[in-house]
């Protein structure tokens, strides 16, 4: 601790704060452009300028200046004073004074700071910038005529999002931001540059003179796509969601956002949105009052007795999901599950039988301070890129050593020092045996207090680093050096992301990263994680709530097989939208025909076309609740806008269905949380009142493993085909949800199949040309993107869209044999 | 009491002479208008289209809130009031809209003959704000 | 040749139409004053208060009355729910109606001849020469408290109440004073006939021969204290300002008449301008001495009226409203002892003289 004294009062800080950060913490004012909390200190605009005793003669930039022993300092004179004004007169030389028509106008710190240092001339002319604004992309609107060269964006693009698309360009006066050879800007879209941007330069496309920041009215929720929790801020107005405002002050994620977050949430507003209840009469949907809707569903769900399913969506809030558990406990049915049922049994069959848990074993803040980070599949960037976002972090603020198992290249393949293993598609698990047996061969592994050993090291013979590496085309070396660095790393991650799309060995890769993470010591470690990340924003909840088929119960692939053969009588989907989204298209398609469907959703979806009754229902912008994230964190979802037309909320639906069946609903989200609590595990002790700004970490930061025991899994074979198809999530997109929003659809409107140049040039195919994937089960087509993320006959196609119709020919494997033919 | 009583009644008979009347006789007579009276608004244009560029400093500012502004972008990516909307009923003629505005887009005029038979009529939308003349309606 | 005067019994027809004549004359003329007494006050007041007053319905405004009495005419006529709905009806004509009563024993004009069938023949001008003229005066103005109190109490409504109890305590109040004015007069002129009255002021002033013939003997010389005292007393009496407690729109909203409407309300309007005139008539009768003047007998007296009428006008214009204690205190404790002064000082006068 550091001793100093700013502006006469007496200070204690940490040695590695700067005379600003020590300012700030004793509650003294000193204005700033170019600073941001989570970037390194930079320097560049001058104006948190500070006289320092010890320092007479000069002024000193106190955000990059680190405090010392006996620093006295003074953070306003009549000369700071008169150096900042000057400092703002130069910037406003070539500024643009176009605050009228710039959106940034009412938050903008260079306005702000003019107008307390009263800047109304201007000693020094020169020309005004008239350089181009960036008309092309669709999301970040870039006016470099309004930027004072701060560097923020181009410090958060690499520092916290690792993409790097903007840098400094030319010398002196010409100085400006650009992207690479002055282009267009094309990149994740992740709006990152947008929330630091001090001033009007970098603003959100779709808010473009749509309101004034005063008009709006702020309210922290979390944001409705990943499991990664991130809070969002709406910005709403007449009764719209009309941007996403930026605040690191709550949440997880310190103010970063992915594109979806950021830009995703127009579907909220959409008017494509169901705002009446809609009920099949003479073999048409009809609209109707809720009354009658309601009771159709009554109706129908008592004449298929306890013969129902119930599929529900993993973005319910957790009051929701508890209503639904009610609900099925009133049909007396256990026929109950989520998400596709397969792709999340890595968690709850996978992690149970190995660690006792059914969830990640600590939280991602802690990832930055970690030495060696595993990632399995490349896709986790994809999945959760705001975790992502940490990972980077790691990598470049603590040096951490990232390995990257992965089928494809992507994001975290291209971040610094990162090791990818690629390996032929659908190999995951022959790695991860193969990183196990290195760390027993060479006795790395933690092994005190380990069930089922011996019969694991028995099953790891076959997986030797160099078999490993025969089968799956990885260097030996590699996957030693990644076993070596797991384990000797003194914090670690393990990461692992699930999903409708990576239903394959979902539970077997659960199991072999438990292994591992037991292998390596990392379960339970203080510091270390196994993080297993739900795809939606609730998966973690509906895990927690127990939304799974009973004993007795079916699954949602038996139910759907039971639904085909006409055993189950009635289907009740909430949230979901299996027939575009769920594998094997086939299966789905005929379990919706025969029984008695109802769909409760946002939109008329492919699902909801074949209902017998579909009740509107809304986004998570209108509601209020709680969402538990994918490391356990429970948050609060708060209502921003009140739903259109007679929407109503899965609560009150659910509410009036619980009512129809004579079982007393609890009145509120905040009463159905009470009540929650007491009967599901882990939250007993919680009550709304502890889920503050940063939520709730139910079982605390590290959640220690019930049960320590190794279970052996056999892992696959490598497909023999010449050209593959890996199905997968697409970072712009997160379910179907996000192909209604206009920000991820700006930038991906369309389905598209990937490959990598090699083949595009043997196929000779090009960007855009139409493709047709033919294989056993079917056909799908879709115009081409070319790209260098994929290895040779390694096709790529995201499950987002229903036009791809990819379930088709997906029905659950890791991997699919095609056969391309050019169009 | 009587003195008093008198001279009150001497007042109002001087005033019956002719010549006392201070009554402007409106219709027919008007009174000469200040320079800075403020009337009804009146947005100023420029070659093809309206000064105002939608800042929404004036529905800001307006104490009554009667200024209903919905700003968008026209073809050559400019900022432009879609809406620009009065409502007179509500106005209190306090010109902060004309002080707030920071391309001085907005003006008030003389005209002061604002009565209108219906409702709907004392909403001026931005066409009529364009035409509106000094010294009418 | 003495004129024959009209009598029933001698020429039935001619008396009658005569009479009939004199009746619809008097009514018309009547009101017409009022209407015209309406645009008067509005047009003099604005003035007073250097406005215009009407302009914009006919030459000057003048047709304002007639216009206003249509648009009153075509109002809706509502009686409240809870009003005493034959009282709420009479009201207004009780007030009315006396106040025209009153009208019938004034003589407006000295005495008109004519030849008929060869004889000359002279009528009064005067619908009838009451021989207790003067009561019958203030029996009519005690009559008319009545449309005001029954106004009041019928509406059912506290203001209407309040109004209506004023007015009642205010008429009792200042009638006596009135009356107690009058009597001084009647002692001199020792009759209660108003055309008897009208004659005695024709006589030289004070009985002074030697004075210029054209300088009569006007009450007004004679009672300058009963004139005031019947001049004050008699606003008070027909509810004008400054005494127009009982309407007191600002404390009253309108107090007995607040819920009359239409046609209804129009009465209580045309009774309050009747009595003015009817007032009028009386005191230029009593102290101005009648038809007696340098013009026609109907100019002159139509001459008086009006002077009397501006006056009260005048008034209205410029004096506030009294507060009710102040008005008690004016009426009880000042007008009253002064009037039986007044009644004191004449009787002993009258004695002196004789």
């Amino acid at each position: 601790m550091v001793n100093l004294t700013i502006d006469g009062k007496q200070i204690t800080v940490s040695k590695t704060a700067t005379i600003y950060e020590a300012a700030k913490e004793a509650g003294i004012y000193i204005p700033v452009l170019c600073y941001a909390k989570k970037l390194l200190p930079y320097g560049a605009c001058r104006v948190c300028l500070v006289e320092v005793e010890q320092m007479k003669g000069r002024l000193i930039p106190s955000c990059t200046t680190p405090v010392t022993e006996g620093m006295v300092v003074t953070t306003m004179s009549d000369e700071i004073h008169k150096v900042r004004k000057t400092v703002l007169e130069f910037l406003l030389v070539n500024h643009v004074v176009e605050c009228p028509i710039c959106d940034k106008a009412g938050e903008c710190d260079l306005q702000d700071l003019t107008y307390e240092y009263e800047v109304v001339t201007n000693r020094f002319k020169g020309e005004k910038f008239d350089l181009p604004t960036d008309e092309v992309n669709p999301l970040i609107e870039r006016n470099m005529n309004r930027c004072v060269l701060c560097g923020k964006c181009v410090r958060v693009c690499d520092e916290i999002v690792g993409y790097g698309s903007y840098s400094f360009i030319n010398r002196g006066f010409e100085t400006k931001i650009a992207t690479a050879f002055d282009r267009g800007l094309n990149c994740e879209f992740c709006g990152q540059c947008i929330s630091m941007c001090p001033v009007g330069a970098l603003l959100p496309r779709p808010f473009k003179f749509k309101a004034r920041p005063w008009q709006l009215k702020e309210v922290d929720t979390v944001c409705g796509y990943c499991g990664n929790g991130c809070t969002i801020t709406l910005g709403t107005k007449d009764n719209e969601v009309q941007t996403i405002r930026f605040n690191d002050k709550t949440g997880v994620n310190d103010g970063n956002l992915c594109i979806r977050g950021r830009f995703g949430y127009s579907y909220v507003n959409s008017d494509q949105k169901l705002t009446k209840p809609l009920v099949r009469r003479d073999g048409q949907l009809v609209e109707t009052s809720w009354e009658e809707a309601i009771q159709a569903v009554a109706d129908g769900f008592k004449a298929a007795g306890d013969n129902v399913g119930i599929v529900s969506g993993a973005r319910l809030t957790n009051e929701e999901l508890f209503l639904v558990k009610n609900l099925s406990k009133a049909l007396g049915t256990e026929n109950l599950d989520h998400s596709g049922g397969e792709c999340y049994k890595g968690i709850t069959e996978g992690l149970k039988a190995t660690l006792g848990i059914q969830a990640s074993t600590a939280t991602f803040p802690q990832v930055e301070n970690c030495d060696a980070i595993l990632s399995i599949r490349s896709d986790f960037y994809e999945t959760h890129p705001v975790f992502g976002m940490v990972v980077n972090q790691a990598i470049r603020r603590n040096d951490a050593k990232l390995t990257v198992v992965a089928d494809k290249l992507g994001k975290f393949t291209k971040l610094p020092n990162a090791r990818t293993l690629l390996h032929k598609p659908g190999l995951e698990l022959n790695i991860i045996n193969g990183i196990c047996s290195v760390l027993l061969e060479e006795g790395l592994a933690k092994t005190d207090g380990l069930v089922g050993l011996d019969k694991l090291k028995k099953s790891l013979k076959k997986y030797s680093a160099d078999a490993v590496a025969t089968a799956t085309g990885v260097a030996a070396d590699a996957i030693k050096q990644a076993a070596r660095e797991l384990a000797a790393a003194e914090n670690a991650a393990i990461l692992l992301a699930y999903g409708l799309p990576y239903t394959a060995y979902s539970k077997e890769l659960g199991i072999a990263a438990a292994n591992l993470s037991l292998l390596t010591g990392i379960a339970g470690r203080q510091g270390s994680g196994l993080y297993l990340c739900g795809e939606k924003a609730n998966s973690q909840g509906a895990i927690d709530l127990g939304i799974l088929p009973g004993k007795k119960g079916l699954g949602v692939q038996q139910m759907f097989a039971a639904a085909g053969k006409g055993e189950l009588k009635a289907l009740y989907v909430v949230g979901e939208d299996p027939l575009v989204s769920y594998p094997d298209y086939a299966l789905v398609d005929q379990a919706l025909e025969a029984p008695f469907l109802v769909v409760q959703d946002l939109f008329m979806t492919a699902t909801a076309e074949k209902a017998d009754v579909v009740l509107p229902a809304t986004s998570f912008a209108e509601k209020n609740g709680t969402y538990t994230n994918a490391e356990r964190r429970i948050q609060q979802v708060r209502q921003g806008i009140k739903s259109k037309g007679e929407a109503k909320t899965d609560f009150e639906i659910l509410q009036l269905l619980l009512q129809a069946f004579g079982t007393a609903a609890p009145a509120t989200p905040a009463e159905a949380f009470a009540q929650l609590a007491v009967v599901t595990p882990g939250y007993e002790k919680v009550s709304l009142d502890m889920v503050g700004p940063q939520g709730y970490v139910w079982g605390g930061e590290i959640l220690q493993p019930e049960t320590r025991k190794l279970v052996s899994v056999v892992a696959g074979k490598a497909l023999d085909s010449k050209y593959q198809l890996l199905v997968g999530s697409a970072l712009y997109h997160s379910g179907t949800v996000s192909t209604h929003a206009k920000g991820p659809s700006a930038v991906v409107s369309e389905p598209y199949i990937e490959l990598g140049r090699e083949d595009a040039a043997e196929l000779s195919l090009a960007e855009g040309d139409m493709l047709k994937l033919r294989t056993a089960g079917g056909d799908i087509k879709a115009k081409v993107k070319v790209d260098r993320r994929l290895p040779k006959g390694v096709f790529f196609a995201p499950y987002h869209f229903a036009a791809l119709e990819l379930n088709k020919i997906y029905t659950g494997q890791p991997v699919i044999a095609v056969e391309p033919v050019k169009l | 009491m009587f003195k008093e009583l008198a001279k009150g009644l001497s007042i109002t008979l001087k005033h019956l002479l002719p010549g006392n009347t201070t009554t402007v006789q409106y219709p027919k007579e008007r009174l000469e208008i200040a320079p800075r009276f403020r009337g009804l608004h009146r947005l100023v244009p420029t070659q093809d289209r309206e000064k105002c560029v939608a800042c929404y400093l004036c529905p800001t500012v307006c104490p009554a809130k009667c200024i209903t502004v919905e700003s968008a972008e026209n073809e050559k990516g400019e900022k432009y009031p879609r809406v620009y909307e009065i409502d007179l009923l509500r106005c209190i003629f306090c010109g902060y809209c004309v002080e707030a505005c920071p391309v001085e887009a907005i003006e008030m005029t003389s005209a002061y003959e604002l009565a209108n038979f219906k409702r709907e009529d004392f909403a001026f939308d931005k066409e009529r704000l364009l035409k509106s003349q000094e010294g009418a309606a | 040749m003495t004129p024959e005067v009209l009598t029933l019994s001698n020429t039935p027809l001619l008396y009658t139409a005569a009479m009939l004549v004199k009746v619809v004359v008097a009514f018309v003329v009547t009101l017409l004053i009022v209407a015209y007494a309406t645009w008067a006050e509005r047009k003099i007041i604005g003035r007073m208060q250097t406005r215009c007053g009407p302009t914009m319905t006919g030459y000057k405004g003048l047709l304002q009355p007639i216009a206003d009495g249509l648009k009153l005419f075509f109002k809706e006529d509502i009686i409240p729910a809870q009003a005493h709905w034959f009282a709420f009806i009479i009201a207004p004509m009780m007030i009315l109606a006396p106040a025209f009563i009153s009208i019938s024993v004034i003589p407006f004009g000295s005495d008109y001849q004519f030849t008929y069938d060869g004889i000359l023949y002279s009528v009064p001008l005067q619908v009838t020469d009451l021989n207790i003229g003067v009561l019958f005066i203030m029996a009519m103005a005690g009559l008319g408290v009545y449309g005001i109190v029954l106004g009041g109490l019928a509406s059912n409504n506290k203001y209407s109440l309040i109004g209506g109890i004023r007015s009642t305590a205010q008429m009792v109040s200042y009638e006596l004073a009135a009356g107690l004015s009058i009597i001084a007069i009647f002692m001199l002129s020792e009759t209660l006939s108003l055309r008897g009255i009208v004659s005695a002021q024709q006589l030289p002033l004070w009985g002074l021969e030697f004075l210029p013939s054209w300088v009569h003997n006007w009450y007004i010389f004679t009672q300058p204290l009963a004139f005031g005292l019947f001049f004050i007393s008699s606003i008070a009496e027909i509810n004008r300002t400054p005494f127009d407690l009982p309407e007191a729109e600002t404390e009253l909203v309108s107090g007995f008449c607040t819920e009359y409407s239409s046609m209804k309300y129009a009465l209580f309007f045309m009774g309050e301008y009747a009595n003015m005139i009817t007032i009028s008539a009386i005191g230029a009768t009593l102290f101005l001495g009648g038809w007696d003047g340098p013009f026609f007998s109907w100019m002159n007296f139509l001459f008086k009226v009006f002077a009397f009428m501006f006056v009260f006008i005048w008034i209205r214009a410029t004096f506030p409203r009294l507060r009710y204690d102040q008005l008690m205190f004016l009426g009880w404790k000042i007008m009253l002892p002064l009037a039986l002064a007044n009644v004191v000082l004449t009787g002993f006068a009258v004695l002196l003289w004789q």
